[in-house]
């Protein structure tokens, strides 16, 4: 698109690409040089600490005490998991522990992050000539670990998933992508995610109607064998309806 | 985290084009009150008085393109200006940041 792209200087290119203003061919050749010259990175690295802060405007309905308020409202009151061994005399079925109750906060906090983001990219995909739009998850972290998913839920029941290229995984273990139907407590399985830079088509048997969000939950090689999370839910990410 | 994010989703806006894409609602995080969203921020409150210091149509240029990813073409068009202009407005209104924002 820029003719004279590939004369500018590097620190107005980092700049540009942080800012977000570059065509694709011109963000896959900043990438590019940024992987063989650190100092190029570096000046991408400090544009990001310059600008980070306007992220606060993709979320301007977030304040912190209505998240904790929603918590119960936006995630439902339990989320029903299986262990594969009762360990105790307390791990009744479905009984929402402390722990859970911990992880479910800490999803709300980064689905607000989510939703505030998938809606800005909603609102920009919301097609001209009204074909029927696919559903978009923006898939976080709970706690401050890397990774992520952007998560395209097709209308034909697939989805589309693309990891963001840093989910740190053990070669022992498998993420898999749940969904959580409003007020349902039991997540239906949809499939198990990729890692890296990886992208994958997943075919669930099923999808809820209604309006769902997506958990990701760290499983057993090959995924859960009880048809619900078995391990810790440590992503999350609300499906964003375009709007009509 | 989010920034990583981010990256994945301007891929993504890029890769259906503009004319997948509707510009008819004016989004609010230009409306000059919402920049007030920065000042909870030690970081934040720096950056919004660095933007106040740049001319109207730059500090919007800046915004309306982290906020929405909007490529410089697509600013372009969606203000009536030459593409040459944007691309000059935004390369001035970066390094003014920087200056500001690393005095």
């Amino acid at each position: 698109m820029s003719g004279t792209f590939e004369d500018d200087v590097p620190e107005d290119r980092a700049g540009l690409y942080v800012l977000g203003v570059l065509e694709s061919d011109e963000m896959e050749a900043v990438r590019r040089d940024a992987a063989r010259d650190a100092g190029f990175a570096a000046l991408i690295a400090q544009w990001e600490r310059r600008l980070a802060p306007l992220t606060l405007l993709l979320s301007l309905s977030a304040p912190p005490s209505a998240v904790w308020e929603a918590i119960e409202s936006r995630i439902g009151a339990t989320v029903e998991m299986r262990a594969p061994l009762p360990r105790g005399r307390e791990a009744g079925r479905g009984r929402p522990s402390r722990a859970l109750g911990y992880w479910r906060a800490a999803a709300v906090g980064a689905m607000a992050v989510a939703a505030s983001l998938a809606g800005v990219l909603v609102w920009r995909l919301q097609p001209v000539a009204a074909p029927p739009a696919a559903r978009l998850a923006m898939i976080l972290p709970m706690q401050q670990t890397p990774g992520g998913w952007l998560v395209q839920v097709r209308p034909d029941g697939t989805l589309h998933a693309i990891a963001n290229g840093n989910v740190a995984h053990a070669a022992d273990r498998d993420f898999e992508l749940w969904a959580l139907a409003d007020k349902a407590t039991r997540p239906l399985p949809l499939g198990l995610l990729p890692v890296a830079t990886g992208a994958a088509d997943l075919h669930p048997a099923s999808l809820p109607a209604e309006k769902f969000k997506l958990l990701v939950s760290l499983e057993p090689k090959g995924g859960s064998t009880t048809g619900l999370p078995t391990g810790p839910v440590m992503f999350a990410g609300d499906v964003v309806q375009p709007p009509s | 985290m989010t920034g990583l994010v981010r990256y994945r989703a301007l891929d993504m806006l890029r890769r259906v084009g503009p004319a997948m894409r509707s510009l008819d609602d004016e989004p609010e995080a230009v409306a000059p009150e919402a920049l007030s969203a920065l000042d909870g921020h030690t970081d934040g409150r720096a950056l919004r008085q660095c933007l106040d210091r740049l001319e109207t149509d730059r500090r919007r240029l800046v915004v309306l393109a982290f906020v929405e990813g909007f490529s410089h073409a697509e600013l372009a068009s969606r203000l009536a200006t030459p593409l040459g202009t944007v691309k000059s407005s935004i390369r001035r209104a970066l390094a003014s940041l920087r200056e500001c924002l690393d005095a």
